[in-house]
């Protein structure tokens, strides 16, 4: 195991210092750790509640993959989360699957709507792709309605099925995304390591450079785009299951836009900690706010200023992560 | 004289490959380049000789960059020929080439800000990659034995510039002179068949110069050629084995250090210019 | 024969209300290098301002009056966006851009929090006065979008064109290193373009109200394709915006008709897919040195 503790050289270690051992670094063991038992003392409410943190921070993880990686914004994740919810939705209505099974499903649909959207936009790039996630986004709900015999149209569909028989309901709608989130985190930081990794980041500081090592600009966009549509995916389709329903009002262009706040929120973070606390923020702020509806966006846009203005004038290691090293 | 009489009547003979070791010459015939109705380069005609390190070199706009992205194939000259060995390479792009065996340096240090610099050094090594996308997200034994491979060839490749000491460091924290020879230990990592290296002592003082004259010289190869294009007249001097000197677009003259010196072509063309 | 004449009738004029929204987002585009994402919510908010002035939920006033009252709001809430992110315009474009999101969650929930989530409707003091001509059916409120966008057009040119800080905008956007070595302010200029296209909003918003409700959201959609028509004309010309805004109006009229009616984002997507592959800088750009 030695080797990964070398070559697993991550991308927190310009801000932090420390050398992370294994594949999670020590304040992360100890919170998964804390958030296995959590549900044997906190409440029902908790526990439902972080059930759909875990999603969020899933699907988060996906927008900040793509800054990360590939150098762009996107407002317009929240197509590759409601198609990931909507596969699952759709298996446990036609094919009678459960979660588990349309998982992996859904993770594929997620990279193929990614490709299939990166492939136009290859050429596309800041601002300009910005603008094209906008489109996506906003021609969504319009596609979802306009195929409302599949997809239960304004009301959408439930997703009631169990996928671990025995342990309570409560329980799975925890467990299960707490999962996926440790996995997708472990998963991530092993990719930190690889040579595809190395490409990605190459080619965002120098294309020319990444090419003449045979590192072509469109495989990049199109693995790029591709991965973090996936990771989306299996965000939604967690996020199906702990909220039981889906339907075209949970993924509105505000919801692309609140993943994107709670990248930024998160300072774009791939760790553990940091996609919790951007799912933290876009879970509890709304449910916090239940009664004062009208200031969640206000909450929320605060937020985002906050954070970006904030972040400003911090130095420039932490600066460098947020402006993503280019424009 | 023709400049490949020239060419051929000073250079040492190549000394004969060893056999089953590919030793293609790089070729240039007749290559002539021009934007709108600029003619950036005109009827050049050159050898580049593995085994030996030929310098590139001529006044500010003579063109030695534009025939450097040909090279390399980021530029298409309308009119010529370029071949490695018998493989020719019109329409081959940048990706292609990386493929065939070119690696290049360049002007400006393009090593990635966030990886190590050993990691930037791997990079060289990816386009001999095997390992997939399941081996990039999950710990298989053969995509970790191929990282572990890698890491220590590009190990190997800093010490062999001289500079393994820092291959944990970021790019960051080290100084011009140090990042410039990493960049040259990614190009090299490969083992690649042709190594381009634009002004690798731009931005240099005259120590770490001096450290650069010595790593170039030991990554003279049989099987490799060796393009440095450079404004260090010193540096030109004593590492090449063979220079060409470009002037607007054309070739002016070729030969050994000794007798481009002494050509008073070139001397002509140098008057009242500053070597850097 | 005559639907088609009709359709592209009823698409020049929404087209030049999305060539309003347009050349906003291009102004300050230019000058500052942001997308203001913002947009959409701010003009909604100008609209519903004046909605509020004359309906009596914060005043019963005329509706001159109201709209001059809404105009001095929106400059201050323009100058005052500005201000907010101007530590980040100097910094990066993509934190700016990220930044005008911010904005516009603000924006929008304060719309909503003063005025609610319901629909209003609000209607301009135009006369009721129609023509048919040669089977085209031309109304008042055709003619007034089509003169105040003249009106707006030629102002704009005017400024630009004949004003020192019009001629101030055309340095920076050209270059602005150099006009700030010539001793330029670029915050001005900034704050200008900002104003101007909150001026710009307010007019289009107003002006396209009378073909849809007025709600919280119903501005974006609009925006949408005030962003589209943008990115057809090329984000940096405006002339480009303009084209740009007919060119999306009368082609989302016709395939709406044609095709099917319900996809309006959807062809927004397709149109902007396909315009940055075949001009990747748009059909009119103007060519100039990236900012980094």
């Amino acid at each position: 195991m030695s080797e990964s503790a070398t070559i697993a050289a991550p991308l927190e270690r310009s801000a932090s210092g420390l050398a992370l051992p294994r594949n999670l670094s020590w304040p992360a063991l100890l919170i998964a750790l804390a958030l296995v038992v959590l549900p044997l003392v906190a409440g029902g409410y908790w526990v439902f509640t972080l059930g759909i943190c875990f999603a969020n921070a899933i699907a988060i993880l996906g927008v900040s993959f793509l800054v990360r990686y590939g150098g762009e914004v996107s407002i317009g994740h929240g197509v590759f989360a409601a198609a990931g919810a909507y596969v699952v939705a759709l298996a446990e209505k036609y094919l009678g699957l459960s979660v588990l099974l349309s998982l992996p499903l859904a993770a594929l649909t997620g990279a193929l709507l990614g490709m299939l959207f990166a492939y136009p936009s290859r050429n596309i790039s800041g601002i300009y792709l910005a603008v094209a996630t906008m489109a996506l986004a906003l021609a969504l709900p319009e596609v979802l309605l306009y195929f409302s015999g599949v997809t239960g149209g304004y009301e959408g569909l439930y997703v009631k099925r169990d996928a671990l028989p025995g342990v309570p309901r409560e329980l799975q709608r925890y467990y299960l995304p707490l999962a996926g989130l440790v996995a997708v985190v472990v998963l991530l930081r092993h990719f930190r390591g690889s040579r595809q990794a190395m490409a990605l980041l190459l080619i965002r500081t120098s294309a020319p450079a990444a090419e003449s090592f045979g590192v072509r600009r469109s495989w990049a966009r199109l693995a790029c785009m591709a991965l973090s549509a996936m990771i989306a995916a299996v965000g939604g389709a967690l996020l199906s299951f702990s909220s039981t329903t889906v339907s075209p009002n949970s993924f509105t262009l505000w919801t692309s836009i609140f993943l994107l706040v709670g990248s930024v929120v998160s300072l774009y973070s791939l760790s553990l900690i940091g996609s919790l606390v951007g799912g933290l923020f876009l879970t509890l702020v709304p449910l916090l706010l239940a009664g004062a509806g009208n200031w969640v966006p206000i909450l929320y846009g605060g937020a985002l200023l906050a954070v970006v203005l904030g972040a400003n004038a911090l130095p420039a290691a932490w600066r460098k992560r947020l402006g993503g090293g280019q424009s | 004289m023709s400049t490949l009489q020239l060419q051929a009547a000073a250079m040492p003979l190549a000394a004969a490959a060893a056999p089953g070791v590919r030793s293609d010459a790089l070729s240039v015939e007749s290559l002539s380049l021009s934007f709108g109705g600029n003619h950036v380069l005109q009827d050049i005609s050159l050898r580049f000789e593995p085994g030996h390190i030929t310098g590139l070199i001529g006044p500010n706009g003579a063109g030695k960059t534009s025939f450097f992205n040909c090279l390399t194939g980021l530029y298409s000259p309308q009119v010529g020929r370029i071949s490695l060995g018998t493989q020719r390479l019109e329409g081959v792009p940048p990706t292609g080439r990386a493929a065939l065996g070119f690696s290049r340096s360049f002007q400006h240090v393009a090593l990635c800000p966030e990886l190590t610099v050993v990691e930037n050094v791997m990079i060289g090594l990816d386009r001999q990659s095997r390992a997939g996308w399941l081996d990039a997200f999950l710990p298989f034994a053969s995509g970790r034995a191929e990282r572990a491979a890698h890491r220590a060839l590009a190990l190997a490749a800093l010490r062999r510039l001289g500079i393994e000491a820092v291959a944990e460091a970021l790019p960051a924290e080290l100084p011009p002179g140090v990042l410039r020879l990493a960049e040259i230990a990614r190009a090299i990592a490969g083992k690649p068949r042709v190594l381009l290296l634009d002004e690798p002592a731009a931005g240099l003082n005259s120590v770490e110069t001096h450290d650069l004259s010595n790593a170039l010289k030991k990554l003279r190869a049989s099987d490799l050629v060796l393009v440095v294009v450079e404004h260090d007249m010193d540096l030109i001097m004593e590492v090449c084995d063979a220079i060409h000197v470009l002037n607007v677009g054309r070739l002016l003259a070729s030969g050994t250090p000794e007798q481009v010196r002494a050509n008073p072509d070139v001397v002509k063309v140098y008057l009242g210019d500053d070597d850097e | 024969m005559a639907d088609v004449l009709g359709l592209v009738w009823a698409g020049i004029i929404s087209g030049c209300l999305y060539a309003m929204g347009a050349i906003g987002i291009v102004l300050i585009y230019k000058s500052s290098m942001v997308v203001n994402f913002a947009h959409g919510n701010l003009a909604g908010l100008a609209a519903f301002l004046v909605f509020g002035f004359t309906a009596g939920t914060l005043g019963n006033m005329a509706w001159g009056a109201a709209v001059v009252l809404s105009l001095a709001i929106m400059v201050a809430a323009m100058a005052l966006t500005y201000l907010v992110i101007s530590p980040l315009v100097f910094k990066s474009d993509l934190t700016s851009t990220i930044s005008t999101l911010g904005v516009g969650l603000v924006v929008q929930g304060l719309t909503q929090m003063v005025f609610g989530p319901d629909v209003v409707s609000l209607d301009l003091p135009l006369p009721a006065w129609r023509v048919d001509l040669g089977g085209l059916r031309i109304s008042a409120y055709d003619l007034t979008v089509l003169g105040v966008t003249a009106l707006v057009i030629g102002a704009l040119y005017l400024l630009i064109e004949r004003t020192r800080v019009g001629i101030a905008f055309r340095a920076v956007s050209a270059n602005p290193f150099a006009s700030r070595v010539c001793g330029l302010s670029l915050r001005r200029v900034h704050l200008f373009s900002w104003i101007v296209a909150g001026v710009l909003g307010l007019i289009a918003s107003l002006l396209i109200v009378p073909t849809t409700f007025l709600s919280s959201t119903s501005v974006s959609s609009f925006m949408l394709q005030a962003f589209a028509a943008a990115v057809v004309g090329g984000f940096t010309s405006l002339p480009g915006a303009v084209i740009g805004g007919i060119f999306v109006g009368v082609l989302m009229n016709l395939l709406s008709f044609y095709v099917a009616a319900e996809f309006t984002n959807t062809y927004m997507l397709a149109i902007i897919l396909l315009v940055l592959n075949l001009f990747p800088k748009g059909v009119l750009a103007v060519r100039g040195g990236a900012r980094v």
